[in-house]
Parts: structure tokens; sequence; C-alpha cells
């Protein structure tokens, strides 16, 4: 039971214990907030499981810049950054 | 309109990449140790998906076995659950169930019925929803007594917790807490592979990644310990799991164990404490039943006096499963409780794809999305091509 997708959260409700959230797909559901709700800010990219938020995932650029380095390591110095 | 994009880490060269890699690391290991070969396992049900949905298994050294573990929280709900919730529905109780639990074949017929689906065929309200959320509305509408069948790992638990602890329930909707906990199984079956005979040691964990933005890194720091392995905590797209392969083999040459993160763009070290409040909060630990297996100590979660109105056990009459009365609870010959401890490929099990099929399971490891045996059925895991062209006669 790890799967989770991806979504954006459109808004927070007044409570902050749910969100309207978008999933990739373009529909939007309403989502439990199970983590600090003020860790959740519209338009925030969110892991969501089971209609619950379970983790904010952290902006792709600077994600992708470390992993690419981290890949590049590991590839043992080839230069994978075209696909990153 | 969508927002996403596809994700940059399915890119083939990256996880060729990263394979060349895995390939020079594993040489340079199994040299350095004598070893012609070593088990690496993927403990999360997802992790599982994707190592066999883009076929990992072809990318790795033949040597180095990708074991599947036991993160599915239906393939080990024990079979008594099951029948008490058929029981329910069939006296009249509205249940609502995820869609995988819904198939879900109980070894004990309850009045000839053997899952909620049949339930429903005969006559039973049986209600399949994405969440807790969902079912919470539709209770309200129409009053009548409910359940909740409440599966899931800790990634489940602070939702539910967030719902019952601020009144969002019904008191017409019970909750049935079967949520289980990870690190007992993962530390029990890391024990069940460790026992003499093995072909193979288990050399690395894949730890599971969205159960982490909960419980955070950390809490696999006692497994790496105890059983002095790398674990690292990695995310669900190719490139993830490469990497973490990767990870493992390298801290291994280091000689280093403990626990990285490979999947930082969604998990912390400490995991998420508020998560981590509400769930102990709404929930004590309990020594549980898991399905095929047996009582693991504290590996369950069940819900606190606090919340003892929404209790499904206290409310409905709903038997608990104890250590005395507890039984075997697969069906003959399934062999589904050795796969999910990883002791057992879905291929050696004589009713794989025979008798045993998504659309027909009979054993709980075919029903989930997340089962070994449905994942291998759908994407052909490792084995089954050969093991279907021996049984041809073409090998």
């Amino acid at each position: 039971m790890c799967w989770a997708t991806p979504a954006r959260v459109v808004r927070v409700y007044r409570d902050r214990s749910t969100a309207l959230v978008e999933a990739v797909d373009g529909s939007t559901f309403e989502a439990v907030i199970a983590i600090d709700p003020s860790e959740v800010r519209e338009g925030d990219t969110v892991l969501v499981h089971a209609g619950m938020v379970i983790s904010r995932l952290e902006e792709d650029a600077e994600r992708l810049r470390l992993l690419e380095e981290m890949v590049r390591e590991l590839a043992g110095g080839e230069d994978v950054s075209h696909e990153l | 309109m969508s927002w996403g994009r596809q994700s940059p880490l399915r890119g083939s060269g990256l996880v060729a990449a990263l394979a060349r890699r895995v390939r020079r690391l594993f040489s340079e290991l199994a040299a350095r140790e004598g070893l012609t070969k070593l088990k690496i396992m993927d403990f999360c049900g997802t992790h599982e998906w994707t190592v066999t949905h883009y076929g990992l298994r072809s990318l790795v050294p033949e040597g180095l076995e990708l074991v599947a573990g036991p993160g599915c929280p239906v393939c080990v709900t024990p079979s008594r659950y099951v029948e008490e919730a058929i029981r329910l529905a069939l006296d009249g109780v509205v249940v609502y169930t995820y869609g995988d639990t819904y198939r879900l074949p109980a070894v004990r017929p309850v009045r000839g019925v053997r899952s909620l689906a049949e339930a429903r065929a005969a006559g039973g309200d049986v209600r399949l929803v994405y969440s807790l959320l969902e079912a919470a509305r539709d209770a309200a509408r129409h009053g009548r007594t409910s359940v909740f069948l409440g599966i899931g790992f800790e990634t489940a638990a602070p939702g539910y917790a967030r719902l019952l602890l601020g009144g969002k329930l019904p008191r017409n909707l019970l909750f049935m807490s079967l949520v289980k906990l990870t690190p007992p199984a993962m530390f029990y079956s890391l024990e069940v592979l460790r026992e003499k005979p093995t072909d193979a040691p288990v050399m690395g964990v894949i730890a599971p990644g969205h159960v982490s933005t909960i419980v955070g890194a950390r809490a696999w720091v006692p497994v790496a310990e105890h059983f002095e392995i790398p674990v690292v905590v990695a995310g669900f797209e190719p490139a993830d799991v490469m990497a973490a392969i990767a990870l493992i083999l390298e801290r291994l040459l280091r000689g280093e164990r403990g626990v990285v993160v490979e999947y930082a763009r969604a998990v912390r070290w400490e995991g998420s404490p508020e998560a981590q409040r509400l769930m102990y909060k709404a929930f004590r630990v309990v020594d549980d039943a898991w399905r095929g297996i047996g009582f693991l100590p504290k590996s369950g979660l069940r819900l606190r006096d606090r919340l003892a109105r929404y209790d499904a056990f206290a409310e409905l009459g709903v038997r608990e499963v104890t250590p005395s009365s507890w039984r075997a609870d697969n069906p003959p010959g399934c062999r589904c409780a050795e796969v999910v401890l990883g002791k057992a490929r879905p291929t050696d099990c004589p009713h794989f794809m025979r008798d045993c099929t998504p659309s027909r399971p009979y054993g709980p490891c075919m029903v989930s999305s997340e089962g070994t045996c449905a994942i291998w059925a759908r994407f052909g895991g490792g084995g089954l091509a050969s093991e279907l062209a021996r049984r041809l006669g073409l090998a």
C-alpha cells in the first residue's frame, strides 16, 4: 500500500484538515491532509495515497539537480544529463 | 487540463547507465566476496510493480535476485476479517471497502459467500470507495449503520486518524481498524530469509518510499543495524529503483551499512512528526495476525478508547483473531504466505496462472495491484516466460 500519485493543491479548506487537489489527469477531488497542514499550500505538488495527502514533493528543479549529481556519480561519470 | 508531465526518471538512457553501473558493482562485489548470488528485497508492492512492469530484473546481473517482500496489506489481511465483513454485509450493514479488498477471497465461506463481491451479488450493500472521506460523506447521506474496512499501512493511518479525531465521521459509520505496521514485517521476513538452508543471502533492502514519508527513513535504522545490511528508501520510478540497487551495492563494497534516502523529494529522515502524532493519538499498537503467516508482535493498530464509539470491533461484535484462534488461512496449496515473505516466487505455486488468475483469484496475492502474484501475472515476472516455455516443451 505504497501506491500514491502526485497531485497539485488547488485549495486548502478553512479547517485545514482537507484540501481540493488536482490529479495529473486534470480531475479534482477532496483529500485529507495527513501531515502538518502548515506544510501544504496552494500550488504545491503533493503525494496522495487513498485520498490522503502524505507528503509534499520538493520542487523538481532542485531535486533533479541533486538526482543528476547522484546518478552521474553512480553511473561512473557518464553524462546522463540529457536523460533528465 | 493536465498539469503533469512524463517523469524524467523514466528515461531509458538513464536507467541503462545505472544498469551498467549495477553490473560493474555486482561483478566487483561478487569477486571480492566470493559470491555467485545475492538477494535484495524490495519490500513494497509498488516497488515490485516498478521492478516487474519495467522489466528491471532483465537489467540486473543474473546473480542479483530481486525478492518481493510483504508490502501488500490486502495480501496479509487475515481471512477472518474478510469473513466478518461478509457477515456484516449479509446482515444489512453497509460495508465500505477499497476495490481490491472487494475481490479478496475468504478461506471459510459465510453462508456460501466467499468474498465481498459475492456478498453484494447476494444482496448485501457493499460499496467501493477510494477513501474514508468518500465513505463518510456517503454514509452521512443515508444514515444507515455502516462500516469502513480500514486496511493499510502507516501511509493510511494518519489520514484515518485525522478524520476520526476531528469528528468527521457520521455517528452511523464505524471503523474496522486493520492497519498494519511495516517494520515488524520487514524484520520477520528478513529473519525467515536468513534461515538455513538459504541459496543466497539478503544483502540489502529497498525500503518502502511512501510509508517512509510518514515514519521517516530513521524507522529503518534498526533493520540496517540488526541485519548489518544497507537499506535504501527509494522512489517508484525505474531510475529510483535502479539507483537504489546501485547504492546498496556501492555501500556493500565500501563496507558501509546504514540507511540512505534516495527518495529525497518526498521523504525526510524524521518523516512527518505531525502524522506520527495523529497516528498514535488515534491508535494503539497490538500484536496482529498476518494472513498465512500468523501473529507478529506489535505489528497492528487498533482504535484507542477515546474513539471507542467508532470501533467496529466493539460496536458491531466483530470477532478479533487471537493467537489461539488463528489458523493458517490461505486456501489449500496456495503459496501466498511464502511469496509474501520472499521465500517462494509466484511461479513456484501450483495454482499460479492455472486456477488462480487476476480475473479469478484463488489466493490473496493475486487480488491487489500490489500483490506479487497479480503483478507477475499482468507483466510477466522473472521466470514466467521460461516457466511457460518449459510447460509447453519449448525450453
